[in-house]
């Protein structure tokens, strides 16, 4: 009897540790930018959609490829792509629009697959950025999984990237 | 019946009859749907037992003849009255009983809100019950007035108002040595006005109340005697002979209504004795007046107020020293202690905890503010019209009784010393002076700061001090302008219309009351107040409906081009068609519910002109028309502040000042037409003013010192003035004598333009100015055309389209860089779509990807191509041609926003989503215009 409720206690106690761990696993979709795999935290994501009919906006911001209709609402759709820095490739059969939403901001944003979800606990993520790779001012930290490492990508950097290209061109058309 | 069992009597029915309306005013404030608690009705139906049978004695003494009795009383009239009470009470005994019924089956549900009743109803009555009940007790008694004689309710409302200020005595808290000081004072007190008057303000009492009271005495001298008459048979003493004047405001301390038996005793004679004061004073003057139900409420308007005076009683040491006019140190003799201490804006209750109630406060109280500016405004214009100040008068009573009720005690405060100003001019007492009428809009600038501070949602610690200190010196006839900061020329004795000795007020008062409260009445059964959150969700589910009734449109077409074999297809056709009939309709409903007149922007305007002019030292005239023309409610509140900057120019800059206006043989009172008309899918405003005007050489070479155009550019003089609205255009360096003229314009334009409208001035030097604004009326949904440029689809609203043409390359001529054609003897500039927009370069973009890669196929088709189509688009006399490819067709569309990364894309007015499901993009055409007309005229030069 004592030993099942010592075992019980531990098992109690394993439980409200795993519980605990478990409040910190954060979840990230994947998604690949010319082959390479990125992470998007999975709480800014709204939805992943196919690329059907697209609006070319003239005189839209940079990396703006246009607008989606999304169920009603018009959104515009950046090019994740070239804002890493690649060359412009017509989308496949595997690209989709991830339409994700920051500070009441909705955006879709076109990339070249998904990959799937992936699970990562707080030591296997990075706050720190590699290098100045292509892209790398668009990431918030990294992630480490064994042997593979990935950049996670900050949607508030991706916003305001878009934006700050927004008034330096707002400028020169002043000027 | 002698007179002491008479004034007995007098008491009990004046204790009683208010306790019950308190408790009638309970129940009703607590709606329909909320339990009434088993005490509150056990009460209420004692209270009319007692009533009752109170009456019915009262009924036998009136039938003794009483000489006293008579002289205040009518025999008739008190027995009609007596009787029609007798009938009024009975239904109200069975009514409660009912009721009693109701809610002893019903024991459970009634006691979880009985805590909360209980509160409501305990002896610490909170303000805002009081206040209610005064409220209610009118509404209740003017109810009543219907059947009985205008007399006889006079009579009733006389015997309740004073009871009910006793009543809520006990709530004061006042300290029992409030005694001692007014028998010092009583042998003082002569049967003169004037002592009258000061002893009010030596009392708690204000100023006005004292004027109010003493207005309604017709001959104070013959109603003193009673009050001073000493009443050895009961142990009555000086103090109770003052009680009588200082009823009004000093509620004696009597006992709370529950409280039966010695304490009956002792606050009879108080009771009686003011009770006699009200009938002697009141009577006399309701004659005068032809309209008891004014002056009934006039009294219970000021027994109101006196509540917020009672709850927040002024520091003991002005109590302790009566004679002394201002211990807090006033620096004027007419101002009582109270009128200079600063109270606590706000005193929480339940109701500001309350946002539905608070919501629906603010709502109402905007609109009684819109009321009272508009009304007061006229009033100035008009002081004679009893309509106005009868309006003015009943907004300022219910934005008081509101108030009080949410506890908002400075507003309330401030409200009620409005209320009294407004009262002494209904009642002819006080004539509206403008000087009178800057006191009372600073008292409307104090209220609407209150106002706001409850729109924050927190006291802002407002000072209501030195506005009541103005406002009552003002109902004295005491203001002088040159004392407060406001320079002002008028004279400040001007106001002396304040006269104590009553004037016969005119007989109209009486005639256009019942007309007025039958107008609002009619007003408020036609309309009904929407949340403006549901309506918009309605306009946008509309709006979806719309793209969803294209996209069946799409279908059908499909269906019956491509499966004519399938025999529904006629059927759907058919509904499809009806549908979009009805579809039709609902979208004309729902728009025209968004209307509104834009009369309702115009409104502030007088009065910020007439502010504006003062302050100027201008004359100016605001002439108004058009003002019923409606547009777009979102449209009406976004036009407002652009409105009030160009008027603000008119006056400033436009307006000369008198003397120059002389000198240019112009007539000393400059004007400013403030119109507004439709012109099909447009409203026009116009701001008109017969001022200097601008001159359009100054603002030219100010802009060729800029460098915004060059020395040889011909231009015409719209687009002379059409640089004012350039982004610092005057704002960095001013024109000495057009200065400021273009600050903000930029401004102004951007909002304009936002709102898709058209801004325009044109001037003539010495004559005037003349703004025009054009808009649409909607902005919701739109009727678009659909062309294609360079395989790209655009649409063009079609209120911005004049005529769509087509025309050969032959066609086109060429004047400088410019492309135009002639159309019916007139040129038309054309503008390349695909130039303006960049449509050849997608730099960057996977459309240009693509596009590089398909050129050279392409190219080939395009070339032969010599037919174009052009859609006339912009303003009818200043048309220009867009060069498209293709004309679509027409559709109905909601234009949307494209989110925050896309607000700030040139030309663009939009998205909007078709019915095969495309986005499509609507032009901006007025954007489209001006960058068309700036470049044009960079290649003219």
């Amino acid at each position: 009897m004592s030993t099942t409720g010592i075992f019980a206690i531990r098992g109690d106690l394993d439980g409200a540790k795993e519980l605990a761990d478990f409040s910190e696993l954060r979840q990230f979709i994947g998604l690949l930018i010319d082959g390479e795999e990125f992470l998007l935290p999975i709480e800014v994501m709204n939805e992943i959609i196919m690329i059907h009919q697209m609006t070319f906006v003239p005189e839209a911001p940079l990396h703006i490829e246009g607008v989606i209709n999304l169920r009603g609402r018009i959104l515009p759709a950046i090019n994740l792509r070239t804002m890493m820095g690649h060359s412009i490739i017509p989308p496949t059969t595997q690209s989709r629009i991830i339409i994700a939403n920051h500070d009441e901001q909705v955006i879709g944003l076109l990339v070249d697959g998904i990959t799937y979800v992936v699970t990562l606990n707080p030591d296997q993520i990075e706050d720190k950025t590699l290098g100045k790779g292509k892209g790398s001012e668009l990431l918030i930290g990294i992630s480490k999984r064994g042997e593979q490492v990935n950049g996670i990508l900050d949607i508030a950097k991706v916003i305001s990237e878009i934006e700050s290209g927004l008034t330096s061109e707002d400028d020169s058309d002043a000027a | 019946m002698d007179a002491l069992s008479k004034q007995a009597i007098k008491s009990l029915l004046g204790k009683n009859l208010p306790g019950l309306t308190e408790l009638l005013t309970a129940l009703e404030s607590k709606g329909d749907h909320e339990k009434v608690t088993l005490e509150e009705l056990n009460q209420l139906l004692d209270d009319t037992s007692e009533l009752l049978s109170l009456l019915q004695t009262w009924a036998q003494g009136q039938n003794t003849e009483d000489a006293d009795f008579e002289a205040d009383l009518e025999d008739e009239d008190g027995d009609d009255l007596l009787e029609q009470m007798e009938a009024d009470t009975g239904p109200i005994g069975e009514s409660v009983l009912e009721m009693k019924q109701k809610a002893k089956k019903d024991p459970d549900a009634s006691a979880p809100s009985q805590d909360s009743n209980e509160e409501d109803l305990g002896v610490e009555l909170g303000e805002e019950e009081s206040e209610a009940s005064d409220e209610e007790a009118m509404a209740m008694l003017n109810q009543e007035d219907d059947e009985v004689s205008d007399d006889d309710a006079m009579a009733m409302l006389n015997q309740a108002d004073p009871m009910d200020a006793a009543n809520e005595a006990p709530e004061t808290d006042i300290p029992s040595d409030m005694v001692p000081p007014i028998e010092e004072q009583t042998p003082t007190a002569q049967s003169s006005e004037e002592e009258i008057q000061k002893m009010a303000d030596d009392e708690e009492m204000s100023d006005d109340e004292a004027l109010a009271l003493l207005s309604q005495m017709d001959d104070p001298v013959e109603e003193a005697p009673p009050a001073k008459k000493p009443e050895p048979a009961e142990d009555m003493s000086d103090d109770e002979a003052l009680a009588l004047l200082s009823q009004m405001d000093e509620p004696a301390p009597t006992p709370s209504p529950p409280a039966k038996g010695d304490a009956n005793e002792e606050m009879s004679d108080e009771a009686a004795q003011a009770l006699l004061a009200q009938m002697d004073g009141s009577e006399p003057a309701a004659e005068d007046e032809g309209d008891a139900c004014d002056d009934a409420e006039a009294l219970l308007a000021q027994l109101g107020g006196e509540d917020d005076e009672e709850e927040s009683p002024p520091p003991p040491k002005a109590q302790a020293k009566p004679e002394a006019p201002a211990p807090s140190g006033s620096a004027h003799p007419d101002l009582s202690p109270e009128d200079t201490i600063e109270i606590e804006e706000w005193e929480p209750n339940d109701f500001q905890t309350d946002p539905d109630m608070v919501n629906d406060f603010n709502t109402n109280s905007e609109e009684i503010m819109e009321t009272l500016d508009e009304q007061v405004l006229k009033l100035e214009q008009d002081p004679t019209s009893t309509e106005i100040i009868e309006e003015i008068f009943r907004a300022a009573h219910t934005l008081k009784g509101a108030a009080g009720m949410f506890g908002f005690k400075g507003l309330e405060r401030v409200m009620h010393r409005m209320e009294n100003l407004f009262d002494l001019v209904r009642k002819g007492k006080l004539t509206p002076t403008s000087v009178i009428v800057d006191v009372m809009f600073e008292g409307l600038d104090v209220v609407r700061e209150l106002l706001e501070a409850v729109k924050d949602g927190k006291p802002k610690g407002l000072k209501t001090a030195p506005i009541v200190m103005k406002l009552t010196l003002a109902a004295k006839g005491k203001y002088d302008p040159a004392e407060s900061a406001k320079a002002e020329s008028g004279g400040g004795d001007e106001g002396g219309g304040a006269e104590i000795n009553a004037k016969p007020a005119g007989g109209g008062g009486g005639d256009d009351r019942p007309e007025g409260a039958s107008k609002e009445k009619k007003k408020e059964a036609s309309t009904i107040r929407v949340d403006l959150q549901r309506l918009d969700a309605l306009v946008n589910l509309i709006g979806e409906l719309v793209i969803d009734r294209t996209r069946f449109v799409t279908i059908e077409e499909e269906l019956r081009t491509n499966y004519p074999e399938v025999k529904l297809s006629g059927n759907i056709s058919e509904t499809v068609q009806l549908f979009g009939r009805h579809m039709n309709e609902i979208q004309d409903i729902i728009m025209k519910v968004r209307m509104v007149p834009i009369g309702n922007a115009f409104n502030k305007y007088p009065r910020i002109i007439r502010d504006l002019a003062k302050q100027l030292g201008k004359q100016i005239d605001l002439v108004i028309s058009g003002e019923s023309a409606e547009l777009d409610k979102t449209l009406v509140e976004q036009i407002g502040d652009p409105l009030i900057h160009l008027i603000r120019n008119s006056c400033d800059h436009g307006i000369e000042l008198p003397e120059d206006r002389k000198n240019a043989n112009k007539p000393a009172t400059g004007t400013i037409w403030l119109s507004a008309h439709q012109e099909g899918n447009h409203i026009v405003i116009s701001i008109e003013d017969d001022g200097k005007g601008i001159p359009h050489e100054i603002i030219r070479r100010k802009a060729i010192e800029k460098g915004m155009i060059a020395e040889e550019d011909k231009l015409s003089k719209r687009e002379i003035f059409n640089l004012i609205f350039e982004p610092g255009f005057s704002t960095a360096e001013k024109v000495s004598n057009i200065s400021g003229r273009g600050v903000g314009m930029d401004v102004v334009k951007k909002q304009i333009m936002k709102l898709k409208g058209l801004l325009e001035v044109d001037s003539e030097e010495g004559q005037g100015t003349t703004i025009t604004i054009r808009l649409p009326l909607t902005l919701a949904i739109v009727q678009s055309l659909l062309v294609k440029v360079k395989d790209e689809i655009f649409a063009i609203p079609l209120s911005s389209v004049i005529e769509s043409i087509r025309i050969s390359n032959e066609d086109i001529q060429k004047i400088g860089e410019t492309e135009v054609i002639k159309l019916r003897d007139k040129v038309l500039p054309l503008m390349h779509l695909e130039d303006e927009l960049h449509l050849n370069k997608k730099t960057g973009t996977i459309a240009d990807h693509i596009m590089q890669t398909q050129l050279l196929q392409k190219k080939a088709k395009r070339k032969k191509v010599d037919r174009y189509f052009v859609v006339v688009v912009g303003q009818p006399d200043r048309p220009f041609g867009i060069l498209v490819d293709q004309l679509l067709n027409q559709q109905e569309m909601v234009i949307k926003s494209m989110g925050r990364l896309m607000r700030d894309i040139p030309y663009m007015a939009g998205g909007a989503v078709l019915g095969n499901g495309e986005v499509v993009l609507v032009l901006d055409i007025p954007e489209l215009e001006e960058a068309f007309t700036m470049k044009s005229r960079g290649i003219a030069a």
